[in-house]
């Protein structure tokens, strides 16, 4: 695994999207918080601890990423190369998988440090240690978004991982994948005011699971959207992630070659 | 010596299945170390699919195939990923990384990667990224990515797809001389005038079985010779031939005698009846019109 781990580690610093994530990623933050320069300290305290729209753009980053890091080894033959290496073709899915994650993590990471730099730049009137959310101060809100975006990240790169093993082409998982992840909270809240009977089951749907980060920013989602408390959606996301990864793996290793 | 008669690969009654269609029937097939091996047959015989299933890339229906005397299958092959290498249908290239990545991402010795790109001539574009190599390039690169770790055996289907004549020339040279320094070769390829110059076996697919395994030196004998004679009066030659029972035909301004026959007595015949001969040339068929014959053959 070390070794599958290396050269994923390798292939991947070579291609350009990889060094051109947290460029584009620092570009769009510093475009929103030139935008926000004029508004209200209470706009501002939002606008920070979302990391000026950094997470949102990281989790679209990330859904190319994953999607092209799988599907390109259909596309360029190259998965047969790799199938010889190994004896089980589910340890090359579960290694990218890490990968992705692991870049995930350093590209949280840039967001953070973006965010404190723009915001020493743009946002001098309200001040790290105002209280925001929660009672807590501003860092603390802004780092536990980051936190829990990472921790959703973990579901939605699994199913990402899913949706490209079982396409041919990086386009279509890419395309899926972010209409899943910005469609599918439209399409759980939906089904669970359509679908009241059939509330305590449908709420575990794996849409209802990206609220996560939300529900954090705005506590009142559990009562009116959700229906699931933090730990609940913490669990939920979990639980969603290994059932992706594990269909996916296995699809992964039966697909033809 | 010793090494010279273990099995290298070994191959019993091998089936696969693609949805109802069964593209190999019962497969059977061994060959011991240091050979070289011809894989060949039409245009989906089963030959990639054969490769594919001594690789460990395809589930089988039935069968059993073993490497050096260990299991190949999808969930176990160790053997392959130890002491095999392999190109099958197209290099598997990337196209944002060099030749020399390439190397990078199967060896750790740099000597052995120097090699490689020095024997098959590759120094002046390997740093360059894949996507912009040429097809011949890029089948190059696959090869050496093959050959590389100095693998036991190694399993090349078309490996001539897109070389130029002098590669191809280098490449039989490199074969046989891993061949003689103990590494064993699979080979499928449709050009058989170069694959004969190498082989030392060949076997034979079609339509997912296996038509005949033989050595060369068996080739040679069931390869049919004939003579061809070239004389100032082809008329009355054939006269005198066909009087004298030999199975002669006219064929241009030539005489074709269609069996291997001593050459002595069928020249007296026609220095006795004062007939002058121009030109006597013996042929053997080749590889590729064997194997064509015993094609049509199986069809009639
Ligand atoms: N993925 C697949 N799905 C269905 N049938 C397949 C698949 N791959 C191969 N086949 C069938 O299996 C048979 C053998 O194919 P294979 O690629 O092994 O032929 P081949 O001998 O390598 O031919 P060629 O000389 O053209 O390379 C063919 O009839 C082909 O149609
Ligand atoms: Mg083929």
């Amino acid at each position: 695994m070390g070794q599958l781990l290396q050269q994923e580690i390798f292939k991947f610093r070579h291609q350009r999207l990889a060094w051109l994530a947290p460029v584009i990623l620092v570009l769009l933050q510093a475009g929103l918080a030139m935008t926000a320069h004029g508004v209200s300290v209470s706009d501002q305290k939002f606008y920070v601890s979302s990391a000026y729209g950094g997470f949102q753009w990281l989790t679209i980053l990330i859904i190319v990423i994953g999607a092209s890091c799988v599907t390109m080894e259909f596309e360029y033959g190259t998965i047969k190369q790799l199938a010889i290496q190994v004896n089980h073709r589910w340890t090359i899915f579960v290694g990218k998988y890490v990968l992705v994650l692991g870049y995930s993590v350093l590209l949280h990471g840039v967001v953070i440090l973006m965010t404190l730099l723009l915001k020493g730049s743009s946002g001098r009137n309200c001040s790290w240690q105002n209280i925001y959310l929660y009672h807590q101060s501003l860092l603390t809100n802004l780092v536990t978004n980051a936190a829990l975006d990472m921790y959703g990240g973990v579901m939605i790169v699994g199913l990402v991982f899913l949706l490209a093993s079982c396409s041919h082409n990086s386009a279509a998982a890419i395309a899926i994948g972010v209409g899943v992840c910005f469609v599918g909270e439209g399409v759980s809240s939906l089904l669970l005011q359509s679908f009241k009977s059939l509330l305590p089951v449908m709420k575990w749907n794996p849409f209802n699971m990206f609220f996560l980060q939300e529900e954090y920013g705005n506590p009142s989602y559990q009562q009116n959207v959700t229906h699931l408390t933090i730990q609940q959606l913490g669990v939920g996301n979990l639980v969603w992630a290994l059932f992706f990864v594990g269909v996916g793996a296995v699809i992964f290793s039966r697909r033809r070659i | 010596m010793q090494r010279i008669q273990e099995s290298m690969v070994r191959v019993v009654g091998l089936r696969k299945t693609f949805g109802r269609r069964t593209v190999l029937h019962d497969v059977n097939f061994e060959f011991s170390a240091g050979k070289i091996v011809g894989l060949v047959g039409p245009n989906g015989a089963g030959k990639t699919t054969i490769m594919k299933a001594l690789l460990g890339l395809l589930a089988t229906d039935a069968g059993n195939i073993r490497i050096l005397s260990q299991p190949v299958s999808v969930t176990t092959h160790t053997v392959v990923t130890q002491q095999v290498g392999a190109l099958i249908e197209r290099p598997a290239i990337y196209p944002f990384l060099s030749g020399w990545q390439h190397l990078q991402l199967i060896t750790n010795s740099v000597a052995q990667m120097k090699w490689v790109v020095q024997v098959f001539q590759m120094e002046h574009y390997i740093y360059r990224p894949a996507k912009r190599y040429s097809l011949g390039m890029k089948q190059k690169l696959g090869i050496a990515m093959a050959l590389v770790n100095r693998p036991r055996l190694v399993i090349l289907d078309e490996p001539m797809n897109g070389l130029d004549p002098q590669s191809v020339k280098r490449l039989r040279h490199l074969i046989v001389q891993l061949a003689r320094e103990g590494t064993t070769f699979l080979i499928s390829s449709h050009i058989l005038s170069e694959l004969e110059k190498i082989i030392d076996t060949v076997i034979l697919i079609d339509q997912g079985q296996v038509l005949l395994q033989r050595t060369m030196a068996q080739f040679q004998e069931s390869a049919r010779q004939s003579l061809m004679i070239r004389t100032m009066e082809n008329a009355r030659a054939l006269r005198v031939l066909l009087q004298a029972d030999y199975p002669v035909i006219q064929r241009g301004s030539d005489l074709i005698v269609s069996k291997p026959v001593a050459l002595t007595p069928l020249l007296h015949i026609l220095l006795d009846a004062h007939i002058q001969i121009l030109k006597v040339n013996q042929y053997q068929e080749d590889l590729e019109t064997v194997l064509l014959r015993l094609l049509a053959e199986r069809k009639a």
